[in-house]
């Protein structure tokens, strides 16, 4: 597509991966599938070295590890959940560095495009936590006690009950999920088309000599938009990840 | 956005892809079982050894600092006592000391006046001796002198040396 003599590609060029492997089956294998391997390769040898080569005083990688899981076990767990979240620690540092690194492929050179950018992988994603703390909230308080404690709110009128049981079931069961995969994805993919558009528009003044004057402002937001970006992909991990110890901990019995 | 519009007939951006989904939870799920089995342990054992490191110094220190402050009141008691101590010994000593001096003192007197008395008493028994002696010594000249008188009927003038000799003889026997 063509505006004012600038050529943008078209949005399936930016996220429409052709398949590295399995190309034409339904488990196609693209860049999306590599960059979630990626991100697990990362997280679990960043965690190998720092448990291999764990010192007392924390060094290197084992600083930065060690500094992360204290961060989301004193910020997301103890805060959100309390002591009782404290088994949620390992599934959601897991849960924080696959959206993180996932994220932050969007600002590395020569990847450049966030795997959180599809719906493929917030989805799923959404749906793991959505299932898990529906499976924690039964199996701690029993299906009964669970739903009626999520749906039904304490010390309200009957009359009341027939507008806000639907509302919570609503807000709890449904857009729950939604939400998350749904905001992860569009600030990802905003994120993304953003950086791509400043980056073709730089592009596109640089190969035109006559428009250089007018270079660095792109340019220069092209570089801002990517440190604005580097804190969107951590905030926006940070966000889904307590959210989700919010529902745990909302299944653990913390209530309304 | 003109990239926006830029949508792909075949393509929609917003709806997921199977392939996708399938090694994007793949991977998701590889990182929870690997991470909760194998890698996170290593970590959080280091990190509560660190803590309980770090409590049990802290508690080592506390526990030093509780001793050697119950050390210190102690050697400072024992201090206390024993400059208490030595007062009472000094006190003591310089209470015996008087007692001593006054022993002494009192002992010296109670001599000295022994010894007087006894001097006093040895002059007294030896004058009583010399006068008896002289008593003696004088009747028996007085008698000699009698007798020489008696037997020689003698001028006054020749009785006056005779007495004189007598006397000097007295008094040379006297000595």
């Amino acid at each position: 597509m063509i505006v004012g003599g600038i050529s943008f590609p078209p949005i399936a060029e930016v996220l429409n991966w052709k398949p590295i492997a399995f190309g034409g089956t339904s488990y196609a294998f693209n860049k999306i599938g590599l960059l979630t391997f990626l991100a697990t390769a990362i997280t679990l040898g960043l965690f190998m070295i720092a448990g291999r080569r764990a010192r007392l005083v924390p060094r290197g990688v084992q600083n930065l590890v060690e500094s992360s899981v204290d961060f989301i076990t004193n910020t997301i767990v103890l805060d959100v959940i309390g002591q009782a979240g404290l088994a949620w620690v390992p599934w959601l540092t897991g849960l924080f560095f696959f959206i993180l690194f996932n994220n932050l492929f969007e600002v590395i050179p020569f990847i450049q495009m966030p795997a959180t950018a599809r719906t493929s992988v917030t989805i799923p994603l959404a749906l793991i936590v959505y299932v898990t703390f529906i499976a924690v909230g039964v199996k701690t308080q029993g299906a009964r006690k669970y739903f009626r404690s999520a749906l039904v709110p304490e010390g309200v009128p009957v009359a009341l009950l027939l507008l806000l049981v639907p509302i919570e079931l609503l807000s709890t069961f449904i857009v729950r999920p939604f939400a998350l995969a749904v905001r992860l994805f569009g600030n990802m993919l905003a994120g993304h088309l953003l950086l791509v558009t400043f980056a073709v528009i730089s592009e596109a003044l640089f190969v035109k000599s006559i428009a250089l004057v007018i270079l660095p402002l792109p340019a220069a937001m092209l570089v801002a938009l990517t440190g604005y970006e580097i804190f969107v992909a951590a905030l926006q991990a940070f966000i889904f990840t307590i959210l989700t110890a919010v529902y745990i901990g909302e299944a653990l019995g913390g209530g309304h | 956005m003109p990239v926006l519009a830029a949508v792909s007939q075949s393509f929609n951006p917003i709806l997921p892809s199977a392939g996708e989904i399938i090694w994007s939870v793949l991977s998701f799920a590889v990182l929870l079982v690997v991470l909760v089995k194998v890698a996170f342990p290593p970590v959080a054992a280091m990190m509560s050894k660190r803590s309980e490191r770090i409590r049990e110094d802290l508690e080592a220190a506390e526990q030093a600092r509780r001793e050697a402050a119950e050390l210190l009141a102690q050697r400072e008691e024992e201090l206390a006592g024993a400059r208490v101590e030595a007062q009472r010994i000094i006190d003591d000593a310089r209470v015996l000391a008087e007692q001593l001096k006054s022993e002494i003192v009192g002992r010296g007197h109670q001599e000295v006046e022994a010894y007087k008395a006894q001097n006093e008493a040895h002059l007294a028994a030896e004058r009583n001796r010399v006068v008896l002696e002289l008593r003696a010594e004088v009747a028996g000249l007085a008698i000699e002198l009698a007798s020489r008188i008696l037997s020689q009927e003698i001028e006054q003038s020749e009785v006056d040396p005779l007495v004189e000799a007598f006397l000097a003889e007295a008094d040379a026997g006297s000595r």
